[in-house]
């Protein structure tokens, strides 16, 4: 069985906002970020320099990866072990809008492996997406090949199951790609919890729906994430 | 010599400027390129994880209560109790936040830089939520005393709070 050598977390809110508010000293003075890593975002030699405007706001603070745009809030980290520190800043921001229109959020994770070798690499892609259909129409022409023959490759899958309750509609989507983070034979699952907010007398979601949805079901989407990249992991 | 401006900035279409336009036009400021972070090879890999309440507060140091976090959930009938020093924090910020009744993350993990150097850790850092607001307060009194009326308790004392 593999083991994953990179993964990440990511609270997403989908819905209409306010991205200049968003300040690294704005989640300090709320208490929700301590002060040094809101002064290491606003470094002026950070590594990526900090952009705080009516239509974009982008940086890093240390774990934390902060991006709005005005129909989108990212909460993300790459270190897995930052997730409920993530989720924490996420619900500290939307508690704090409660005004804030939010239509859905997502609770995603993402995992990167390595295959041992270029055959497991393309044998797990095979298993995933058997090319028995793909090969016969690529068989005529001048394409390369694989070590053991094949010319198709997997680029991108994505499987979709949508839940059947209400009033928290929604899916699960797990997409697998090669990875482009690590390699070579690097692997990516993408795992994306999808949940609508459910609306009020047709009045769109708000940020107290989001911090409220994101704590009921936080611990069920992470348990169903480590299961399906165990799972994942078992057929490399 | 240049004549001093009495108005100041005399333009009306500076950023500053709070004069209503005449007519919408387009954004005078100019785009950035937004570069991709690239983090390397950094991660952080829980080891083991747990939820902590602290029970009680010393000079230095804090006693407290521990739950394992396992695939995401806090196992509830795994308590173990420890103590930790102000100075196994991970933020100098969160000493402020040491308080019974405090929610924290103790997380023990393998790290590794950009560059690939691993180390292993061990974080402890606490919960951080914005201030109850009145609302909310208010909100979870109801919700409080919904409950007692449902388990029958509607007249019992007051709960205690921290």
């Amino acid at each position: 069985v593999a083991t994953p050598e990179l993964s990440g977390v990511a609270v997403v809110g989908a819905g209409t906002f306010n991205p200049a508010i968003l300040h690294p000293s704005w989640l300090a003075e709320k208490g929700l970020i301590p002060i040094d890593i809101a002064k290491h975002a606003m470094e002026q030699n950070a590594a990526q320099p900090i952009i705080v405007s009516p239509q974009l706001t982008v940086f890093v603070a240390d774990w934390l990866t902060v991006q709005v745009t005005q129909g989108q809030a990212v909460f993300s980290t790459v270190d897995q072990g930052r997730e409920l520190d993530v989720r924490d800043v996420a619900r500290g921001v939307f508690e704090l809008l409660p005004e804030t229109p939010i239509d859905a959020l997502g609770i995603n994770s993402d995992t990167h492996f390595q295959a041992q070798s270029e055959g497991a690499w393309h044998a797990f892609g095979d298993q995933f997406l058997p090319k028995d259909f793909w090969e016969p129409i690529f068989e005529d022409g001048d394409y390369k090949q694989r070590a053991d023959g094949k010319r198709v490759g997997m680029r991108s899958m994505t499987v979709e199951v949508s839940r059947t309750e209400t009033p928290l509609q929604g899916w699960i989507r797990v997409e697998i790609a090669p990875s482009l983070r690590i390699g070579p034979y690097g692997i990516f699952i993408g795992i994306n919890g999808h949940f609508v907010l459910p609306r009020h007398n047709d009045i769109r979601g708000n940020g107290g729906d989001a911090a409220r949805v994101l704590m009921e079901q936080w611990e069920g989407a992470r348990e169903t994430e480590s299961r399906l990249v165990a799972k994942l992991l078992e057929a490399v | 010599v240049d004549p001093t401006p009495i108005l100041g900035d005399v333009r009306n279409d500076s950023k500053d400027s709070t004069v209503a336009s005449q007519k919408v036009t387009n954004s005078k400021v100019d785009p950035r390129v937004l570069h991709t972070r690239n983090f390397g090879k950094r991660r952080l890999q829980t080891l083991l994880q747990w939820e902590g309440v602290v029970e009680s507060v010393e000079v230095s140091t804090f006693e407290c209560r521990l739950v394992p976090i396992v695939d995401g959930r806090p196992d509830q009938t795994r308590i173990e109790f420890t103590k930790f020093s102000f100075d196994d924090l991970s933020d100098d910020d969160d000493h402020g936040l040491v308080a019974p009744g405090s929610v924290f993350y103790w997380t023990i993990g393998r790290a590794r830089n950009a560059a690939g150097t691993a180390t292993n850790v061990s974080l402890v850092r606490f919960r951080r939520l914005p201030p109850l607001t009145k609302t909310h307060s208010e909100r979870a009194e109801r919700e409080a005393e919904a409950m007692l009326q449902a388990l029958g308790e509607s007249d019992g004392p007051e709960p205690s709070r921290t």
